[in-house]
Formats: C-alpha cells, sequence, structure tokens
C-alpha cells in the first residue's frame, strides 16, 4: 500500500484545520454577540455542513477558478493556480472544517459566564484584552474539541477535493480519493488498508473531541 | 462635611424592561449603603456605576471626574471602579493569586492584599476549591488591588453565617477605612447598614 495519499491527507489536514482555527475562532466570537445579519452569517458558516459537496466545490472553482479575480491575483502573486494544486486541496478541506470549528467555538464562547467577563472590565482590561484572558481561556476545551471535528473532517473530504483539486497522483492525490481509485481498479487490498487507516484517524479525533467535552461539563 | 473632591455622585435614570430607576445620592469616604426590596435595581445601580450599563440619562462623577454626563461614557476598564460581584465572579482559570494579581496596580502586591484580607495561605488554591467565606475575601482582595477610586459591595455577607458575617464585616471595615473611597454597599440586611453606613439610600418600591 502506497502511504503518499495518506502523508498528503495529514499535510492537507494540519494546514486547512490551522487556517479554520485561525479564521473561525474570530469569526465565532463574532457571532457570539448581536449584530443585525448575525443568522444570515451563521447559515452561510454552516452550510457547508449540509450543501452537497459537489455544489460547494463548484462555488468554490468559479470564485477561485483560473479565470477569477482571486485565481487570477493569486496566480500573479505565486506563479502557480488555486486549483489542481496543494493550495486548492486545502482550500476544500477549510471549507468543510470551518463550520464545525465556529459552531462549537461559538457554543463554548456563549456558555463564558458573561459576569466574569464584566469583572474583567471593571479590573482594567478592554474588551480585547478580556477577550483573550478570560473568555479564550475559558472556552478553550469546546473550541479545541471543534477543531478536532474540524480536523476529522478535514481529513476525509472527498466530494469537494476531487471538484477543485482534480485527483492528479502525486500532487492531489489524498486519501480519501486514493480509495476511489483503489476500488475502481479492483484494488481491495489498497481499499482496505487506506479505508482502516482513514476510520482509524477519524474515530481517534472523535475521541479526542469528546474527551474535550466531557471535561468542560464536569 | 463631604470632601467633595473625592465624592461619588450619582444622579442618573435607567429604564429597561419593567424597570424604572431613578437613583440620586453623593457618597464621600466610607460605606452608603444601598437598600430597597428585591428587583428595584439595586445591583443595576451598581452596574450603571461601574459601566457595565449604560444610564438613559443623568450625571455620574467621582470627584472630577466624569464617568457619565448623558453623551460621553467612559468605558469600564478606564473607571477603576472596583466591583465585587455578588455571584463574586472570579476567575476559574485562574488560581487565587492570578485572580487578585489580574488588575493589580500600586506598590502593594497582590501576595500582600490576599494577607490583609486575611488569607493569604490561599494564594495557590483554585476558586473552586474555596469556601464562600474566603471566596469572599479573596473577591474583595481582588477588588482592592486594582487600587479603586470608587468600591461597589454587592449583599457582600449574604451567603455566610453568623460568625463569619461578623469577621469580614471587621475586615471591610478596616480595609476600606484605610483606603479612604467611597464605598457602595448592596444589603438585605439592616444590621448590616447599621454596622458599617454613614448614610442609606432606600430605592423605593414602584408599582408595576
Amino acid at each position: 500500500m502506497e502511504l503518499g495519499p495518506i502523508v498528503l491527507s495529514f499535510v492537507v489536514a494540519l494546514v486547512a484545520t490551522l487556517l479554520a482555527f485561525v479564521v473561525g475562532v474570530p469569526l465565532a466570537a463574532l457571532l457570539a454577540r448581536r449584530f443585525p445579519g448575525r443568522m444570515v452569517v451563521d447559515a452561510l458558516v454552516t452550510a457547508p455542513m449540509v450543501l452537497p459537496p459537489t455544489v460547494l466545490g463548484y462555488y468554490v472553482l468559479v470564485s477561485l477558478g483560473r479565470d477569477s479575480p482571486i485565481g487570477q491575483a493569486w496566480q500573479a502573486v505565486t506563479g502557480s493556480t488555486i486549483v489542481f494544486t496543494f493550495t486548492g486541496l486545502v482550500v476544500a478541506a477549510f471549507v468543510g472544517a470551518l463550520p464545525f470549528v465556529v459552531r462549537a467555538a461559538r457554543a463554548a464562547i456563549e456558555d463564558v459566564d458573561e459576569r466574569l467577563v464584566q469583572a474583567a472590565r471593571t479590573l482594567g482590561a478592554t474588551r480585547s484584552r478580556a477577550f483573550y484572558s478570560v473568555t479564550l481561556p475559558l472556552a478553550r476545551r469546546g473550541i479545541g474539541a471543534g477543531v478536532s471535528l474540524g480536523f476529522a473532517k478535514a481529513l476525509g473530504d472527498f466530494g469537494v477535493t476531487l471538484m477543485i483539486s482534480g485527483n492528479i497522483s502525486g500532487r492531489t492525490k489524498t486519501g480519501a480519493l486514493a480509495i476511489f481509485d483503489a476500488v475502481l481498479a479492483g484494488d481491495g487490498a489498497t481499499a482496505n488498508g487506506l479505508a482502516l487507516v482513514m476510520t482509524a484517524s477519524a474515530v481517534v479525533a472523535l475521541v479526542f473531541a469528546n474527551r474535550l467535552v466531557e471535561r468542560r461539563a464536569r | 462635611m463631604m470632601d467633595a473632591a473625592a465624592a461619588l455622585v450619582v444622579d442618573i435614570a435607567y429604564r429597561r424592561g419593567d424597570l424604572a430607576l431613578e437613583v440620586a445620592f453623593a457618597a464621600g469616604p466610607g460605606f452608603t449603603a444601598l437598600v430597597g426590596p428585591s428587583g428595584v435595581g439595586k445591583s443595576t445601580t451598581l452596574a450603571l456605576i461601574a459601566g457595565l450599563l449604560r444610564p438613559s440619562r443623568g450625571v455620574i462623577r467621582c470627584g472630577d471626574q466624569v464617568f457619565f454626563d448623558g453623551q460621553r461614557s467612559v468605558p469600564p476598564e478606564q473607571r477603576r471602579v472596583g466591583l465585587v460581584f455578588q455571584s463574586l465572579a472570579l476567575f476559574p482559570h485562574l488560581d487565587v493569586l492570578g485572580n487578585v494579581a489580574y488588575g493589580a496596580r500600586g506598590a502593594v502586591t497582590p501576595a500582600e492584599w490576599l494577607a490583609r484580607c486575611e488569607v493569604g495561605r490561599l494564594a495557590r488554591r483554585r476558586p473552586a476549591t474555596l469556601s464562600g467565606g474566603e471566596a469572599q475575601r479573596v473577591a474583595l482582595a481582588r477588588a482592592l488591588a486594582m487600587e479603586p477610586r470608587v468600591l461597589l459591595l454587592d449583599e457582600p455577607f449574604s451567603a455566610l453565617d453568623a460568625d463569619l458575617r461578623h469577621g469580614l464585616r471587621e475586615t471591610v471595615r478596616r480595609l476600606v477605612g484605610e483606603a479612604g473611597i467611597p464605598t457602595v454597599l448592596v444589603t438585605h440586611d439592616a444590621a448590616d447598614a447599621a454596622a458599617l453606613a454613614t448614610q442609606t439610600i432606600r430605592l423605593p418600591d414602584r408599582p408595576r
């Protein structure tokens, strides 16, 4: 069994999850506050959980493809495209992971007792210091659980990845895509091996997420 | 009689939902008791003075610093108003010393503030492990360590039995005396008001 696709899946999932964390936590903090249009932003962020991967992949292709302004700008700066590259894989995994991070982080942030934040303010903390020194540490388990779920999701993406990164052996063939190929080629041994590794990874990530949530509840 | 330079002056109205609050008083160094039936807006008044809520109109100032004047509202972190919440609101992720150090300023160390509140031995404990009386003293130390211009105490003795209550009352009296700052004490208990306060403000019950 070739390990390249599995390694690629892990690298992509790690980078995508890191990005989802960096983008998702501020977004969750924003959504935890009341502002006009909150429901719409929330629905847009959550939509990737329920939309068909082909729809998502199509949107990403249209907005980041070779003919799109963003795709062209990216190509002008980096010399390569977003689609059909490692970057595209990361984008696909990021889109899948983001809603998990945002939903869990938002719930965890909303769970933090508002009086603790108020106490921090009366003790001289600005709004942002109170967030970093009180809200974030107290929400960390819930955020960690969301990040674990996001990682599991990013690891296993198939549809969006196929739409925007093709299935180029050695470059954009992730674990999930390699299983697809192995099954088509009638290579049951490879399919079994890859499926086992992917399943084990996802289960480990989910157990980790559950442990974080349970310790938070205690 | 009252030292105008250090006095807290409150003259505000606040309306939200079925709470319509109007409160006006001036408080010099020492205790001002804020009493009245529950739901009448005592804790709300403290939140307004601390800057956690914004009055509908009126003035709040402390000495020559204006906290609120109808247009401008100084954010809570710039008011230096120490507020001891009824729930205490100790930070559960920090130990006792970390709580006191959070807003500490001035020459007196957090450890020294804990000692003054007679809980120096608890420095490395987590808030969740403290008894009610201990937590109350830690919350007091945390508020005092920021060297507040005004101190607000929301039912500081209500959760304690008679012995603890008396001990804490004496600690609070001594420390507020040393700090020489206006201190507003919300209480249900006439005995607390009588023991500590030089003036009592009664918030009227309002017909609903």
